[in-house]
């Protein structure tokens, strides 16, 4: 073999390399109906079936949390006629304040209360609006326990079971009120009288109730804290320092307890409601439009553009009406028949996307008319799959379910008929020219 | 020597994959059957695009007696990227592609016999097509796009014989086998739901027979002559779900000749005209437009007289008509026809073991009434292997 046959066969080795650039190549693109081939375009259909064609209600439940596990605290007096909750908070004031002054840091048990006032932050959307609201501040004037004490019960652990003097707290002393107007601020300060505020030492066992003053409010709270102005008595001149301390107990108390509805699907609330039901996705499907008559096709016979669930939402049980849009979550359950036990599989809806994050929840808006839950993923896998009977939780709260997740007060009610929609596309084929 | 032709065939092997995935060269890829491809190399192309005649031995998958009296194994690759801009009805459209058009191996089995095996490009079908619309579902119209990808098109694998019956007469015969397959994808998308595909694959087969004859009365002048046909092209869908799943056409009869005379030791002046009988699917391609037959010629001058770097380039001149054979609109319009004009040089490498040749070719689509009008600049790589 000469040397020349060998840099002309390593000449040949390079043109593979000019066949990468062949895959740049840029198809040429036609436009308009004259240049599809024929049949090619494709058929969309949609049907929307009736929940006794497909529907295995399984079951509505609830208390998987509680509001001692809800993230905010709720303050409510007689809403919608029935409704009445208060907030419960504890502070521990110091009894001695550390502050640093020229270089030198001073300890002071003698300082004074110059100003004391509790601030309180309000979730304006997860509030009643469009009511004027007076927060009002009132010693506790009974002991509690922050871990057991509910509307009627100020103790109740084991042993111990003291009710409330005064159901909702048994209350004492006014210490202040500051309204609430939504159209000024979100934060609602409370003045509090300096002497109370004196007394809100760490061996003390009062405590505050945050109620509001007018019939018919709702608010939802985020955070409070109280708010100090503290003069020192050691201070070289007149020295005024802020101190911020928070609640050392906090929570809510409210009554009556959520009602489930009867026939009806719920999903979320302080209780964290869920409804179980299976869907037999096994459908017969038009296989064309009306009227033209054709044979039925399925699922397999298809591609699914849309499957989804239609919820009709309801009237939630008085005092509990979602306020602020509620995610609701869709999972798989494989033990329907454990029913409240029933655990979670993954979720099921499809996916969007949102900038630049992927969720998995449908949001229903207070005052919507409609819900969609789409389970087009979820089917499509059915379709590959086993089975096409899957069964299915509702929940009204986002990941990670359970304490402090992400969930509204009030709890959405749906119709116990929901509708299953396909939108579809027929399969074609191109004709052979 | 047989151990080098088996590499370079492999190395063969390996461009054949990767020439799997080229575009379109024409939007007349969508029309009829396709785009037809020519598998020459680029000493053809800058010739004009001749297929038959040239004078000495020369792998070809148009004429296998072309081969005949080939001294030692060869192997010759052919590598085409295009550039087209297309405008007309209900189009605008500009591409880029590359290909391999020819990749063929010939072997002398004894001073008059040679066997030749090769792969050519056939049909081209690489295309798309979209249209924006809108449907009504439920929750009212809904913007839809739909778009169908053809993907492939035909090829042909030639096995073929060349015999030298006299010093002056050489013949040959072959036979192709159709293969490659079009991938066609119907997508729908729908706006906030999941698209829609169906795919099918057609696979191609089929046979077709093709003789050849070189006539070489001295030493100034050869001419040839090569048919091809009498077979059949089928496809096949690979899933027969929907219905009706093949269709069987007729390999069109085609007919080639050429001829290259020596003006003088420099000069070769090359010419040829080709045939192709496609209106024998007029009636089964009724409704994409029809077909017609269609004819070419092509001239060229080779000038060998110009060296560099103490090698001799041979530079080339051609141009070429042809009648292209599916309309672009319906019945009732031109068919499109194609005009071209080309350059080239070769380099021959490793003491005359191998010869790379280029071409650049400008030519146009289209034509009055055809309602399509492509200007595209073709050019064209190629290399031969000799297995000195």
């Amino acid at each position: 073999m000469t040397s020349g046959f060998v840099r002309a066969r390593a000449l040949l080795a390079l043109f593979p390399l000019l066949a990468a650039a062949a895959c740049r190549d840029e198809t040429p693109t036609l436009t308009g109906d004259p240049y599809f081939p024929g049949g090619s375009r494709p058929v969309t259909l949609e049907v929307i079936l009736p929940a006794a064609q497909f529907l295995s209600p399984a079951g509505v439940f609830q208390g998987y949390e509680s509001g001692r596990s809800f993230e905010d605290v709720v303050v409510a007096n007689q809403y919608q006629g029935v409704l009445n909750a208060h907030a419960i908070q504890d502070y521990n004031v110091p009894d001695t304040l550390t502050y640093s002054q020229g270089g030198t840091t001073r300890t002071d048990a003698a300082f004074s209360i110059r100003s004391a006032r509790l601030v309180v932050l309000v979730d304006s959307l997860g509030s009643l609006q469009g009511t004027a609201t007076t927060l009002q501040a009132y010693r506790v004037a009974q002991a509690f326990d922050s871990v057991s004490a509910t509307w009627t019960v100020a103790v109740d652990s084991g042993a111990v079971h003291t009710p409330w003097t005064q159901p909702g707290g048994t209350r004492g002393a006014l210490l202040g009120s500051g309204a609430y107007v939504r159209a000024v601020s979100d934060t609602v300060v409370v003045p509090i009288d300096t002497a109370a505020a004196r007394a809100m030492l760490p061996d003390s066992a009062s405590g505050i109730i945050l109620a509001t003053q007018q019939a018919g409010t709702r608010l939802q709270i985020v955070q409070t804290v109280l708010r100090l102005d503290l003069k020192p008595s050691n201070a070289d001149r007149d020295t005024t320092i802020t101190v911020n301390v928070q609640p050392t107990a906090n929570f809510f108390i409210f009554d009556p307890q959520p009602a489930l509805p009867a026939g009806s699907f719920a999903a979320g609330g302080v209780l964290a409601a869920r409804t179980l039901f299976g869907i037999d996705f096994d459908q017969p499907l038009p296989g064309c439009a009306a009227p033209a008559p054709c044979a039925p096709v399925t699922l397999k016979d298809v591609d699914l553009n849309r499957v989804s669930l239609l919820l009709k939402p309801l009237p939630s049980p008085a005092g509990f009406d979602p306020l602020r849009p509620v995610n609701l979550t869709v999972w798989t359950v494989t033990e329907p028949a454990l029913g409240q036990r029933a655990p979670l599989g993954h979720l099921a809806l499809d996916p969007q996307v949102a900038g630049r994050a992927e969720t998995q929840f449908a949001t229903f808006t207070p005052g919507d008319t409609l819900v969609e839950l789409p389970l087009t993923l979820q089917t499509q896998n059915a379709v590959t799959g086993d089975s096409l009977q899957l069964n299915f939780a509702l929940l009204g709260e986002t990941p990670p379910v359970g304490t402090f997740a992400a969930r509204t007060f009030g709890m959405a009610r749906f119709d116990a008929q929901p509708r299953l929609r396909f939108v579809y596309t027929l399969h074609t084929r191109p004709v052979l020219p | 020597m047989i151990r080098a032709v088996v590499r370079a065939s492999a190395a063969a092997a390996a461009l054949l994959a990767l020439a799997a995935p080229a575009g379109a060269q024409s939007v007349l890829a969508s029309r009829g059957l396709g785009y037809p491809l020519e598998p020459l190399d680029a000493r053809a192309r800058g010739l004009g695009g001749i297929t038959t005649g040239l004078a000495e031995p020369t792998p070809s998958l148009i004429n296998p007696a072309s081969a005949a009296g080939i001294p030692v194994a060869a192997f010759v690759v052919a590598f085409q990227p295009d550039v087209y801009n297309a405008t007309g009805n209900g189009v605008d459209a500009s591409g880029t592609t590359a290909r391999f058009p020819i990749l063929l191996g010939v072997f002398p089995v004894s001073q008059r016999l040679a066997v030749q095996v090769g792969y050519g490009s056939y049909l081209d079908q690489h295309w798309q097509v979209q249209q924006a619309d809108s449907i009504t579902l439920s929750n009212g119209r809904v913007a839809v796009n739909d778009r169908f990808v053809s993907s492939g098109g035909i090829a042909r694998l030639q096995g073929g014989l060349s015999y030298r019956v006299t010093p002056r007469l050489a013949v040959g015969a072959s036979a192709d086998v159709f293969t490659g397959a079009a991938n066609d994808s119907i997508i729908r998308e729908i706006g906030g739901l999941q698209a829609a595909l169906s795919a099918v694959t057609y696979a191609y087969s089929g046979v077709q027979g093709g003789a050849g004859v070189r006539w070489q009365p001295g030493t100034a002048f050869s001419a040839s002559a090569a048919l091809h046909g009498g077979g059949h092209v089928r496809a096949r869908a690979d899933d027969d779900s929907l219905g009706a799943s093949a269709k069987e056409y007729a390999s069109p009869l085609r007919a080639d000749v050429g001829a290259s005379a020596r003006l003088n030791e420099r000069t070769i002046l090359a010419a040829g005209a080709s045939w192709t009988g496609w209106s024998t699917l007029d009636d089964e391609l009724v409704s994409a437009g029809g077909a017609r037959d269609a004819a070419s010629v092509t001239a060229g001058v080779e000038y060998t007289g110009f060296s560099f770097a103490r090698k001799a380039v041979p530079l080339r001149l051609g141009a070429r008509y042809a009648q292209l054979p599916f309309r672009w609109s319906g019945t009732g319009t031109a068919f499109p026809n194609e005009r071209a004009v080309s350059a080239g040089l070769g380099w021959s490498l490793g003491g005359r073991a191998a010869q790379l040749d280029a071409s650049a070719e400008r030519g146009w689509r289209g034509g009055g009434g055809a309602g399509i009008d492509e200007p595209y600049w073709r050019f064209s790589f190629s290399l031969q292997v000799l297995g000195r």
